[in-house]
């Protein structure tokens, strides 16, 4: 199954320095709970993992991203990332475009348009929660990007990774119960 | 038809209460479930979660180190004993595990067995597999394009996903009527995929005892002797040593007729390892992977003249088979008994071709009470009649009585080469125009369609086909379709009957009970039915396609009557007269002018074993193996009333008339319970179930939280009326009623809601006709509130 989303967020920091945190994969992953970068084969290609939890089911996905389209000027970047999980319960890839624009007030904003591809056990069963459990990882990611990236910029350490790399399972949950009433009282404007 | 025995006797047309009803609602049945010995190992699979993908590697390390866990079967192992694969009912070959590839979710990739079903679990969480994913066949048409990725690369001489191209009727005839006919229409339908979902799902213990030889497997079986002989064929078992025992079976449905790779594993199991090994599946692995039903994408054209009369049918069907051609149909019979689609009516030319294709999901296709594809046959003609009279701006029902086969023309040989045996479709079609009262509900409709108010009335005129079949061109596998009735009478007066039928909640073990005790004067009380034990029932093909009654049931009043012919010559002897002094009256024997000189069954049975004729064998039983001479034919006039809300696009089915006729009726009380289910199921197929995949074949529904099956709260009102034709050929004149209800509906409902819909332009909503289709239609109309 297919899972189209178009984000955006913003940081209160300079476009070249989203930029320079942007375009390090192993800067970024770490925002992502639960991955994970293993290695890089090499500047523009990687080995990762991501642990996920989705009520019942587990999965840990290992594969590969690659960094296809890189562009400092127009500060563009397309990642393609590709795994399936080692027990063999599914595989998932992922195309994501994303746009810094430079804000008036000194900040950034970041869009990105990423298309996802899930086959397997997760399209079986989570398909019906797939976006709303997309948007709380979204919300999760934009927060400890901006954390990681604020303590990046001071030079201090970054945090350490959450202990536990899967998901909240309550947190996710809570946002895929709120996001369903929200859509059945009319309250979810993106929704078509 | 009057019962003519009394209430207690209980014969033919007593509403006598279900005998299985006791042990069931006290929670003391005896299910596969419930079989248990002491040593008892448990299976489970572990399953493809991909559509297509090639096997690179599993890895059953981890899982051997659980603790309960005893082996990990896969496919190299069976390979070893020529199991991994196995034969279909429709003559294909089906994985028992995956090999090379996987060809759907859900397939079946390795089996663990433990001593607990838990561990069991546990192990398959454990079991590591490499997939290497393929593209994937979801769309049927997209199967036949050129280019399309061959599916059943394991079979040699296969170049494309086609499986079979079949036939029936006359081509050329019918294309000839077609050039010249003043009307054409043509209407395209897709009958959606939908699967029984027994409440009971499948399994099955093998229990192997190497010191006697003896295999015991307790199957979810609908046909226990058709099953041990296939696992004799397959493998290599021998049936005098190999007893299938098909318990007490919580709905079939046609779902428990394949042969599943879980109850070979299980057997191999047991065979291997000198243990008993249960297999039991969990609901979603019954609805992701056993045979499913439907799936028929058709286009059917009536020519007609100007006037309504039908002049011929052509029908073209693209049937999706799944990934191996697994379907339950007679062997001649790849399309089983679609070509009963000239369904009530008298037309001189009909055409029907079927193009079968392999796609990348679950295998099966025959099931849910379709008699073998009647369903798919009646929905598209009785669909198409709907478009026809729109065409022509007349009557649904007035083009329907223009064209029904008259009762003078019975025998009707149909232009597809069916002789149909009986039949009043005018009489079934007024009683039900009668209960409905149909004038006025047009009259209510024009009223309410000046105001803007949608209301509909839909109607199906079915005539379906079962009782399969004639020994002459009906096998499965082989296997000639009669079937056998066994009947002993004991010395102090009481019947064991024996059957090669099997109950799964259709009541044989009081209606049987009743053949008997119409045919023989025995209180229905006194007599009691077996079925399903391989090692006592005569040899049978099992229920399905309501062949019961029509099979069965007339192995079983024959061999009543054969009994009778014995007992009458015992009777005269102990009554001191000739046999042509006697006659049966009343239900027992009697002196011809002498009423007080009778001799009960009871009192000949005693005989039978203490005071026989000189020169007769003792005893009083005998075994009657039947060869229907032809199928039956029951039909029906089902009409329903639907109002559409324009705010929601829901639609309440205000009522619904089911006239039905099945000839003689053994048992009304428990026709009524067949129709009331068969109903529930049709409307639950027109209104809310289909089995849906994505495009890279991941199904999207295959648990109850979105496969739906209708509440007490959504399910109609059903009316029921009926009529009775007998069949000339049974032996009881009884055609059988479990398939008709499920024939007939949905193309009632459907009709309904278009034709609530038409005069907007509204000519056809595929099934399942959701709130959700609807109100896109009231939305593009312009009409939604």
């Amino acid at each position: 199954m297919q899972v189209t989303l178009n984000n955006s967020f913003t940081v209160d920091e300079p476009i070249d320095r989203v930029w320079d945190f942007l375009s390090d994969p192993r800067k970024v992953a770490p925002c992502m709970p639960g991955a994970e970068i293993l290695e890089a084969v090499s500047a523009t290609e990687y080995k990762g993992a991501i642990k996920m939890k989705l009520g019942p089911l587990s999965v840990k996905f290992d594969g590969e991203i690659t960094i296809e389209h890189m562009d400092p000027a127009t500060h563009e970047i397309r990642i393609v990332g590709r795994g399936k999980d080692s027990k063999g319960t599914g595989s998932a890839s992922m195309v994501l475009k994303g746009r810094l624009t430079a804000l008036p007030g000194g900040g950034t904003e970041m869009t990105s348009e990423s298309e996802t591809t899930i086959n397997g056990k997760m399209a079986q069963f989570g398909s019906r929660m797939i976006q709303d459990v997309s948007k709380a990882l979204y919300a999760q990611f934009t927060a400890a990007f901006a954390e990681r990236l604020k303590a990046d910029t001071a030079g201090r350490p970054a945090p350490a990774a959450p202990q536990d790399n899967a998901l909240s399972m309550g947190q996710v949950a809570g946002a895929v119960v709120k996001g369903a009433f929200n859509r059945l009282l009319g309250k979810d404007k993106e929704k078509a | 038809m009057s019962a003519t025995t009394s209430k207690e006797m209980g014969g033919v047309g007593q509403s006598v209460k279900r005998k299985e009803d006791a042990r069931f609602i006290q929670g003391k049945g005896n299910y596969v479930e419930d079989i248990y010995f002491p040593g008892m190992t448990y299976g489970a699979f572990v399953r493809s979660p991909y559509a297509h993908a090639k096997i690179k590697k599993i890895d059953s390390s981890k899982a051997m180190k659980v603790p309960g866990v005893l082996a990990v079967v896969t496919a190299k192992e069976l390979a070893a004993h020529k199991l991994d694969w196995m034969p279909t009912i429709a003559g294909d070959t089906q994985a028992v595990l995956a090999g090379d590839k996987v060809l759907f979710q859900s397939q079946e990739v390795a089996f663990v067995v433990a001593t607990s079903q838990a561990q069991a679990l546990d192990g398959v969480e454990a079991v590591e597999v490499d997939y290497e994913e393929l593209p994937v066949v979801i769309d049927p048409f997209k199967a036949l394009e050129k280019g399309a990725p061959i599916l059943r690369t394991d079979k040699k001489d296969q170049k494309s996903n086609l499986i079979f191209h079949w036939e029936a009727g006359d081509a050329a005839a019918t294309d000839k009527v077609f050039k010249s006919a003043p009307v054409v229409v043509s209407q395209k339908t897709h009958y959606q995929r939908v699967h029984p979902a027994p409440m009971e799902t499948c399994g099955c213990v093998a229990n192997h005892n190497p010191a006697t030889g003896q295999t015991d497997i307790y199957m979810t079986s609908q046909a226990p002797h058709a099953h041990r002989t296939v696992f004799a064929l397959v493998a290599g078992l021998k049936e005098h040593t190999t007893r299938v025992i098909a318990p007490d079976i919580g709905g079939g449905f046609g779902n428990k007729v394949p042969v599943y790779p879980g109850y070979v594993l299980a057997t191999v199991a047991s065979l291997l390892t000198g243990l008993p090994c249960k297999w039991i599946e969990s609901r979603s692995e019954n609805l992701q992977s056993t045979g499913f039903a439907r799936d028929y994408h058709s286009v059917t054209e009536l020519a007609a003249s100007k006037d309504g009369k039908i002049l011929a049918l052509r029908v073209k069907t693209l049937a999706d088979h799944g990934a191996f051609n697994a379907q339950a149909n007679p062997s001649k019979w790849p399309a089983g008994l679609f070509s009963i689609c000239t369904g009530s009516y008298d037309i001189g030319a009909a055409s029907v071709a079927v193009d079968a294709v392999y796609t990348n999901k679950a295998p099966g296709g025959v099931a849910y009470r379709c008699s073998f594809r009647v369903t798919e046959a009646s929905y598209i003609i009785e669909r198409a009649v709907d478009t026809l009279a729109r065409e022509l701006k007349m009557d649904p029902v007035e083009l329907r009585q223009k064209n029904f086969i008259k009762k003078e023309q019975f025998p009707y040989k149909s232009a597809t080469g069916w002789e149909y045996d009986s039949g009043d479709y005018h009489r079934a079609m007024q009683v039900a125009l009668d209960k409905v009262g149909y004038a006025a509900l047009r009259k209510e409709q024009a009223e309410k369609r000046a105001k803007g108010e949608l209301m509909g009335i839909g109607i199906s005129s079915f005539t379906e086909i079962v009782g399969a079949g004639p020994r002459k061109d009906f096998d499965i596998l082989g296997l000639s379709m009669n079937d056998g009735c066994e009947i002993r009478i004991h010395p102090t007066g009481t019947a064991t009957v024996r059957l090669g039928v099997k109950s799964q909640g259709q009541a044989h073990e009081t209606t049987f009970g009743q053949i008997v005790a119409e045919e023989l004067g025995i209180p229905v009380d006194n007599i009691v039915v077996e079925e399903g034990d391989t090692a006592t029932a005569p040899y049978g093909l099992g229920t399905y396609g309501s062949r019961s009654t029509p099979v069965a049931g007339g192995a079983t009043a024959l061999a009543a009557r054969r009994i009778r012919e014995k007992a009458k010559k015992i009777a005269a002897f102990l009554l001191e007269v000739s046999e042509n002094d006697l006659e049966w009256k009343d239900h027992r024997f009697e002196v011809k002018g002498a009423p007080g000189k009778t001799k009960t069954m009871a009192e000949v049975a005693f005989a039978a074993y203490t005071n026989v004729p000189p020169g007769m064998e003792g005893g009083l039983e005998t075994t009657y193996y039947y060869d229907p001479p032809n199928f039956t034919f029951p039909f029906g006039t089902y009409i329903a009333v639907v109002d559409i809300d324009k705010g929601t696009g829901e639609f309440k089915v205000r009522r619904f008339v089911a006239v039905d006729d099945a000839g003689t009726v053994i048992n009304p009380m428990v026709f009524e319970g067949q129709i009331h289910g068969g109903l529930a199921e049709g409307f639950a197929i027109a209104t809310m179930q289909e089995i849906r995949f994505d495009e890279g074949g991941n199904i999207q529904n295959g648990t109850f939280m979105d496969y739906l099956l209708p509440t007490a709260v959504e399910t109609p009102h059903w009316e029921l009326g009926n009529t009775v034709t007998p069949s000339p050929h049974h032996p009881i004149g009884a055609k059988g009623i479990g398939e008709s209800p499920n024939v007939g509906s949905p193309a009632a409902i459907v009709n309904a809601v278009v034709d609530a819909l038409s005069h907007l332009g509204v000519t056809n909503i595929d099934m399942p006709v959701t709130p959700w289709k609807v109100w896109q239609i009231l939305k593009e109309k312009g009409i939604a509130q």
